[in-house]
């Protein structure tokens, strides 16, 4: 590769003597006489331009098969400019691409987190295909100072990768000073307090949203501490439902007459339009659109437009035949009142007289137990 | 001449007589290396008539090539049949 040599071959007469010469002379390789008249042979770089300097080229004729060597490649290079600039520009690239960060890594913190960390590092100048050159104690220092929820950082440098790895902060653990507030309605069974203030009694009727226990305590200087209360609460509460119950019912029906008014449309343009006025003095409106064509891009619609007479009728209603079927529609009006989990104690039921009308009500007891111990 | 040869021999310690004699070297039936000729009478692919001392040293073989070729150092690669020397005539 890099001797430098050429294989030329030679055509003439008496060309032992020429070997001879080139024997007294240079240093040769590969020498074969493939006829009589022909020779191959692999001289020097500068054997073979002596050589053509001394030897009678009218004798022989000298044709160079191949060369080799480091100087031919060069010469070669020299020739093929755009070869030689794609290479640089190659070469250039790279070697800028060695000193930009290609990538940023950012491990162990969740999403909120990784923004504030991308944040200081835009206001330090480290984004992607920017220089890798970075002091990585500093970046630390300021990603702990202006990230608040971080406590360990450490960035590291691979290649054109900048890794930096978090350890966020445990979450501050929140003392729950909070009021034991009523859920519910309620009225006190049983109440005991291990901590915090009572503020309400046994017997007592609380209304829900109203303080129980305050989550504090007082000592003897009348100093106040918050505490968390514990507490431990037997009451009873109640969910009530009612149904309104009626002798004479007033219905309206449909009499059979109507009165249609339609329309058809197409890209937003009315025609053939039936507008007739409404007569009705009860009526009852019912619009309808209809696509004549569904299956094909024709958009032809028809727009209806429908009035039914009504009438009122009066239906007569029996309590005494209906009165269960108004008590399990007032008990069920009550149960959808009821929370989930809670367990009912006690049903009461009472009818309230008001003549034609009457009123049915339920009350569902239940007892409830909290605590927090 | 040889007398003197072997003075400066014995002087120097020194084998001039070898040095000053051609000499080959036969590898594997494949490869020739013969230093100390003076010229090249015949080259061809089956034979090489070399010229030593008052002598012909002749090679005869199949596919002869001269791998190397310096002043006084022939080294031949081929299939080799018979080396023998004749008289120069």
């Amino acid at each position: 590769m890099f001797r430098n040599v050429y294989r030329v071959k030679i055509k003439g007469l008496n060309l032992d003597r020429l070997i001879n010469y080139i024997m007294q002379n240079y240093k040769s390789y590969n020498l074969k006489r493939i006829a009589y008249d022909e020779l191959e042979v692999e001289l020097g770089y500068k054997s073979y331009n002596n050589l053509l300097l001394k030897i009678d080229t009218s004798c022989y004729n000298i044709t160079v098969e191949k060369t080799f060597g480091i100087k031919f490649f060069l010469n070669k290079l020299k020739q093929s400019i755009a070869l030689i600039i794609s290479t640089s520009i190659c070469l250039s690239f790279v070697c800028y691409l060695n000193t930009r960060l290609l990538k940023i890594n950012i491990y162990g913190a969740k999403e909120s987190t990784i923004q504030e960390i991308y944040k200081v590092l835009n206001q330090n100048n480290i984004k992607t295909f920017k220089s890798n050159k970075i002091e990585l104690g500093n970046l630390e220092q300021d990603i702990l100072q202006n990230v608040s929820e971080i406590s360990l950082v450490s960035a590291v440098i691979k290649g054109n990768v900048l890794i930096i790895n978090v350890k966020e902060k445990l979450p501050d653990v929140k003392i729950d000073y909070a009021d034991f507030v009523a859920p519910y309605n309620l009225i006190i069974e049983d109440i005991e307090c291990y901590q915090g203030t009572l503020l309400k009694n046994k017997g007592n009727l609380v209304k829900a949203g109203e303080t129980i226990i305050g989550a504090y305590t007082i000592n003897a200087n009348g100093e106040k501490t918050s505490v968390k209360p514990i507490y431990k609460l037997d009451a009873t509460t109640y969910f009530s439902g009612q149904v309104e119950f009626n002798e004479i019912e007033t219905k309206l029906e449909r009499t059979g007459k109507k009165i249609v008014n339609s329309c058809y449309n197409i890209f937003n343009c009315d025609f053939l339009k039936i507008n007739k006025s409404n007569k009705f003095a009860l009526y009852d409106e019912e619009t309808k659109e209809v696509k004549l064509f569904n299956n094909l891009f024709l958009p032809l619609t028809v727009k209806k437009q429908i009035y039914y007479e009504l009438k009122e009728v009066k239906i007569e209603h029996n309590f005494e035949e209906e009165k269960e079927l108004y008590l399990q529609k007032s008990k069920q009006c009550a149960m959808e009142k009821l929370p989930q989990g809670l367990v009912v104690s006690n049903t009461i039921q009472e009818v309230i007289d008001g003549g034609s009308t009457k009123l049915i009500q339920t009350y569902l007891e239940v007892k409830i137990k909290l605590t927090n111990d | 001449m040889s007398s003197i040869v072997d003075e400066l021999s014995k002087y120097f310690s020194v084998p001039f007589n070898e040095v000053l004699d051609y000499k080959y070297t036969v590898i594997n039936n494949s490869v020739v290396n013969v230093t100390g000729y003076k010229k090249i009478i015949n080259y061809s692919t089956q034979f090489v008539t070399l010229s030593v001392k008052k002598n012909e040293l002749i090679i005869e073989g199949e596919n002869l090539k001269i791998k190397e070729l310096d002043k006084g150092n022939i080294v031949l690669v081929g299939k080799i049949y018979k080396i023998y020397l004749s008289k120069e005539s």
